[in-house]
């Protein structure tokens, strides 16, 4: 008995870390509540009825999920190699973009536009991952930088596109920035034609495993877990790290790009410019494997949980007169709760490199 | 540690008892209203509160929810949560409405009633109302043209900060130029410069775009771009510069140089849907597009009174009767402002 | 009595870490606790300064009861610790890491006139001077630990424990700093030395205190016996004279031409020509830092020589990948066995199949094989005596010594003809000091060659057939076992020039 109980707490220590963020979140989340007088108690409850409470507001979860679990997926591979990019936002805005473009414009059956679209895109998203890694190799500019400006240089460029080339003038006039919607035939199929769930999100449950197995069970896995445990140690067993920088970003690239394929494919069924930013899908995958320390099944997990925040939190603005600003600071704080140990466990992570690097000289 | 993960999970249990508490049925109809985050935005505002009006009047068997959304992913769920939640009657707000309101509205055309302001949701199952947004600046740019002239540049230039270059909002430039080239035939395209803020909310970027104009000799900058304006505004109130503000009455008696408002009265098309829906008829589908006609476009001192003042120093009654008798030939039907595609329009035509 | 330990006890899971442990300690006394890695002596020190709570047992000062549950209460109970690894910012200067936690303060603000003034007088009184200003960056180990042991100081401590602190010095930093405890003692400061390095003991030490398998074993007085009783009592077992059996020199397997790196003008390594036949084990004598470490890199191409050759078994490999050395037939223990040698972070069995996991049998289809990864864990750890309890444990649950036995074992598993070893037994206690000199030998008796680079003189003179000694990157001299003596060996590394 008491060795199942243990059990069970050792497979619960991972969660403790994030459930104490969402804990105090919560509670700075009420104190606010209070000061505008909501009654905290009724918010949450309605955040929770919002996010779990029937099939419908489960399947609208979900579906939010499935774009944060694959840029979670992601940032996982890349982080879990030493390599600290953050170009998720981009992969995900020029995958949807090709993605889109490819299935609206090339001539053919629908089921080899379909592929091909979808290669298009995640290759497009790798091809990015891969140049910032070039930068890097070659010019030693830092991922981070090269990945971060060109989140921003994506989004414009992305826009530019759009509103001059492949503008859809004929909803709304044009008055917002997006491509024509792709056919029919070639969207995700509803799991149930009421609820927002689309097999995108099974097909980013088997990635998830497909993950896994690739970072768990292979040789590629390996080597980037060791890199990433100690770069000094996997040079001096051989291991080409340089190899695996480029192999990780790629693999990084090519899931955040499906990110953005699968809400193409299973959202908003064209690209919208913008749409993939203002929801911060990319950050909250980011967050997502932080939080779960790159364990692929512990992103599946983190991500459905970060998307109920959200999903409950558009539920607040449909259920109370709460004002939307009352559920964004809420989603704020869980943020910056979780941000704040991701960010001591950063540091101490690169502490630790630079301790290893001099030691090496 | 492991007492305040106790503490934790009892709040959370409480909370979720809490929270499935049991719903009533009745009569009483729902209303839904999806629109982007509220905040001060005049033209929301104005829509919200005459609801919130109507809910408080009790005329009718009624309660409403403002479904603020934040993001583009947060409309499709909330326009989608609105059919499952059972509301009679959805409202959207905005071109955000285009693609979950066209889809719900396909899949659930019986479920609720569908409507759409601002945009042509070009929909059977949707009643769509959009605005004539020319003929207000239509208004606006001969009020222009007539204080540039009392200024001493009846050659202008006259500027302009917009939200957004583009078809869409094409109806504004257009409406601008037409008004004032209808004040003074002799202003050419040249005598206008348009700057854009690319955003409803940066009005920093929008003062610094009034500034420059301002340095290139614009005596009045006509602000279209929502909740930018406000940099607009505050520009014109340090260099002494006229302009005029969008959506909602933005004079101001501490900014004397806000000289009038081009109005898109969503209240009134709030409280005409909300009868249109408990009469007899109930909500009639299809696109309408209103305008001053209609009272729901219009500009401030021509079309109403305001609710400040008019800067009649500047603005003076002469003028006033001027634009009163514009305003009257478009109400009429004798002066047809109807927007060309920006790549046929010719300026004077 | 000064400071009094009784009945102290600790079990982790169903081992015994501290068993009815009891110690004393009288004011001005240098107390040795000495024991084999793992016997418990770190665990009764984490006890004392508040880092560990004991299941049972009671602490006295001056013969009142403290109750100490964080290293908060052990200072203010005038108890200092001198970390091994020290706890300092290299950014700061001395006075800052000195003072950190404990700044003066002036009317508003840290007031750095009387913090600076502070250490100063702080150096004077206990003869240890420092220049206040110094940054921490590039300062050489010994007075690194200087400021940690002055920072335990400046916390008006009367207990200080020092945590293994010979371990990273020179041997003139060392004798420095037995000098500077025997002075600390002589005020009446009393100290606690943990230890595995016995002649420190009887230099320094009143009194030894000997562990094993977390119980007490002895208590003596130095002055009352030996290395040979201590070592006796530490391991519980003799330690036998090593014989080294005669073995017959084969084909050279591994040489080095001219070899050279030269970085700024600066040779870094001179002009290097050494090698290593099969049946031999050559030792490369020298203080760390005078191009050991370069020599390594330059073998496995990690850093790129400037100049000259490197052969293994008859083929050119100078300035090629790490792989293509390992394939030629090398295998390495690193210098570092934290850094270079294993994963903190990672599995046993993760760290152990490190350079086969390529290999059949390990993997296929880029697939990686754990049940065989795993055994292959088990036999290294069995074969190699490696205390642990599972192949899924992490590398930094392991002791120092059975960290560096597994990495050996796996090292030598490879079964390669020749094999560098550097500072193999750094930081190890004897027990483990002795097994992989055992298995050294072993590897030189099946007719494989040994490169062994340590700055430990003894080692390198009991193990090695043919011994180079190594100064500022130029290899000074060459003896082999019967004309090698510690005098001229410690007088070339020192940067003498030979008498011949």
């Amino acid at each position: 008995m008491n060795k199942y109980y243990k059990k069970t707490l050792n497979l619960l220590e991972p969660l403790k870390q994030p459930a104490m963020a969402i804990g105090f979140a919560f509670i700075v989340g009420a104190i606010v509540m209070l000061f505008t007088g909501a009654n905290p108690i009724e918010v949450y409850g309605i955040m929770f009825k919002g996010a779990f409470s029937s099939q419908f507001y489960l399947s609208a979860t979900f579906a939010k999920a499935t774009p944060i679990i694959l840029t979670g997926l992601g940032a996982s591979v890349a982080w879990r190699a030493n390599c600290f990019a953050i170009g998720g936002e981009g992969q995900m805005i020029f995958g949807a973009l090709t993605a889109a473009l490819i299935a609206i414009y090339l001539p053919g059956p629908l089921w080899i536009r379909i592929i091909i679209s979808m290669i298009g895109g995640v290759a497009v998203g790798g091809g990015m991952s891969l140049f910032s890694a070039y930068l890097f190799d070659k010019l030693q500019m830092s991922l981070s930088i090269s990945t971060l400006m060109m989140n921003y240089s994506s989004k414009f460029l992305a826009m530019g596109l759009v509103v001059m080339f492949f503008l859809d003038t004929t909803s709304t006039g044009g008055m917002l920035k997006q491509t024509k919607q792709i056919p029919e035939g070639m969207r995700f199929p509803r799991v149930n034609a009421d609820y927002a769930l689309t097999i995108g999100f099974f097909i980013a449950v088997i990635i998830v495993l497909l993950v896994w197995f690739l970072l768990n069970k292979t040789k590629y896995g390996y080597e980037s877990k060791m890199t990433g445990y100690n770069p000094e140690f996997s040079r001096f067993g051989g291991i080409n790290a340089k190899r695996i920088m480029y192999l990780s970003l790629f693999i990084s690239g090519v899931l955040s790009a499906f990110a953005g394929v699968s809400e193409v494919y299973g959202t908003y069924f064209r690209y919208v410019s913008g749409s993939l930013v203002s929801g911060g899908t990319a950050w909250i995958g980011l967050n997502a494997a932080l939080i779960s320390a790159y364990n692929p099944i512990g992103v599946l997990i983190s991500s459905i949980i970060l998307a109920s925040i959200q999903t409950g939190g558009t539920a607040i603005s449909r259920f109370t007169d709460v004002p939307l600003e009352i559920s964004q600071i809420l989603q704020g704080c869980i943020t910056l709760f979780i941000s704040a140990k991701i960010i001591i466990k950063w540091r101490r992570k690169k502490k630790l490199i630079k301790v290893v690097e001099e030691g090496g000289n | 540690m492991k007492k305040l993960l106790g503490i934790l999970s009892v709040v959370f249990v409480v909370v979720l008892l809490v929270g499935c508490g049991g719903s009533d049925d009745s009569d009483t109809k729902r209303i839904a209203f999806i629109t982007d985050p509220v905040g001060t935005n005049p033209f929301l505002t104005q829509a919200t509160e005459k609801l919130e009006e109507i809910y408080n009047a009790g005329t009718y068997d009624m309660e409403y929810s403002i479904m603020e959304s934040q993001d583009s992913g947060a409309w499709l769920d909330n326009v989608r949560a609105a059919v499952e939640e059972d509301y009679d009657l959805i409202i959207a707000i905005g071109w955000q409405a285009w693609d979950p309101m066209n889809e719900i509205a396909d899949q659930y055309p019986d479920a609720a009633e569908y409507v759409c302001i601002d945009t042509d949701c070009a929909n059977d199952n949707i009643k769509s109302i959009t605005f004539n947004a020319a003929e207000g600046a239509y208004l606006i740019g001969a009020m222009a043209a007539l204080v540039v002239d009392e200024l001493g540049f009846p050659e202008g230039p006259i500027g302009a900060v917009h939200a957004n270059p583009g078809q869409g909002s094409f109806p504004w430039r257009f409406g601008l130029m037409e008004g004032a080239h209808y004040i003074n035939s002799d202003l050419e395209m040249d005598d206008f410069i348009f700057n854009y803020t690319s955003s409803y909310s940066d009005a920093a970027l929008a003062k610094e775009l009034a500034l420059g104009q301002y340095a290139q000799g614009a005596r009045f900058i006509n602000g279209a771009s929502a909740v930018a304006d406000f940099g607009t505004f505050e520009a014109a109130l340090e260099k002494g510069f006229y302009t005029s503000g969008q959506d909602a009455d933005r004079t101001n008696p501490d900014n004397p140089y806000i000289l009038s408002t081009q109005v898109k009265y969503t209240g009134v098309v709030t409280e005409n849907i909300v009868d249109e829906f408990f009469s007899e008829t109930g909500i009639i589908t299809g696109h309408t597009e209103l305008g001053l006609a209609d009272d729901v476009v219009g500009a401030i001192y021509i079309t109403d009174d305001g609710t400040n003042p008019r800067n009649s120093a500047i603005l003076t009654d002469e003028m006033i009767v001027i634009l009163r008798e514009l305003a009257e030939k478009i109400r009429s039907g004798e002066l047809v402002v109807t927007v060309p595609l920006e790549e046929d329009y010719i300026f004077g035509e | 009595m000064f400071l009094r330990m009784e009945n102290i006890y600790k079990k982790y899971g169903s081992l015994y870490a501290n068993k009815d442990v009891g110690l004393t300690l009288k004011k001005g006394e240098i107390l040795a606790l000495v024991g084999e890695n793992g016997a418990g002596k770190t665990t009764i020190m984490k006890v004392l300064y508040g880092l560990v709570k004991p299941d049972s047992g009671d602490i006295f000062i001056n013969d009142k009861k403290v109750d100490i549950t964080n290293p908060r209460a052990a200072i203010k109970h005038g108890i200092g610790m001198v970390q091994q690894h020290f706890m300092l910012f290299d950014e700061f200067t001395v006075m800052e890491n000195i003072v950190y936690g404990r700044e003066p303060r002036g009317k508003l603000f840290f007031d750095v006139k009387k913090a600076k003034q502070d250490v100063i007088n702080l150096g004077k009184k206990y003869e240890l001077p420092l220049d206040p200003d110094r940054g921490l960056n590039g300062m050489p180990v010994g007075l690194k630990q200087r400021v940690e042991i002055l920072k335990v100081l400046y916390q008006d401590t009367d207990i200080i424990i020092f945590d293994e602190p010979t371990a990273v010095l020179t041997p003139q930093e060392v004798t420095e700093l037995l000098k500077t405890m025997k002075s600390l003692a002589a005020i009446g400061k009393s100290i606690i030395l943990i230890t595995h390095k016995l002649n420190e003991v009887m230099e320094v030490a009143d009194r030894a205190l000997v562990m094993r398998e977390g119980e007490k074993v002895g208590d003596v007085l130095v002055k009352d016996t030996s290395i040979k009783e201590l070592s006796y009592l530490m391991v519980g077992r003799h330690i036998p004279n090593r014989k080294v059996p005669k073995v017959k020199v084969g084909q050279t397997v591994f040489e080095t031409k001219n070899l050279s790196i030269v970085k700024k003008d600066v040779a870094i390594l001179d002009d290097v020509s050494i090698n290593v036949k099969r049946g031999e084990i050559v030792g490369i004598a020298g203080v760390s830092g005078n191009g050991q470490s370069e020599l390594v890199e330059a073998v496995f191409g990690l850093k790129k020589s400037t100049s000259g050759n490197v052969i293994i078994n008859g083929v050119d490999v100078t300035n090629t990948t790490i792989h293509n050395v390992r394939d030629n037939g090398v295998a390495l223990v690193p210098e570092d066995r934290n850094i270079h040698g294993s994963a903190a972070m990672a599995t046993l069995t993760e760290n152990s199949i490190m350079g086969y996991y390529h290999l059949d049998g390990f993997s296929k289809y880029g697939v990686i094989d754990y049940k065989a990864s795993e055994e292959f864990t088990k036999e290294l750890i069995n074969e190699f005596d490696v205390a642990s309890s599972s192949t899924k444990q992490l590398m930094n649950s392991l002791s120092g010594g059975n960290v560096q036995k597994l990495i050996l074992a796996r090292e030598i598993n490879h079964k390669s003809p020749f094999l560098i070893v550097a500072e193999p037994t750094r930081g190890v206690d004897i027990g483990a000091m002795e097994f992989i000199h055992k298995e050294l030998i072993q590897k030189r008796t099946n007719g494989d060659g040994v490169l062994l680079i340590s700055s430990e003189l003894t080692e390198i003179l009991d193990l090695s057939d043919r011994i180079y000694v190594i100064f500022e990157g130029q290899i000074k001299g060459e003896f082999t076992r019967e004309n090698a003596t510690k005098e001229e060996i410690g007088f070339l590394m020192l940067g003498g020039n030979s008498i011949e």
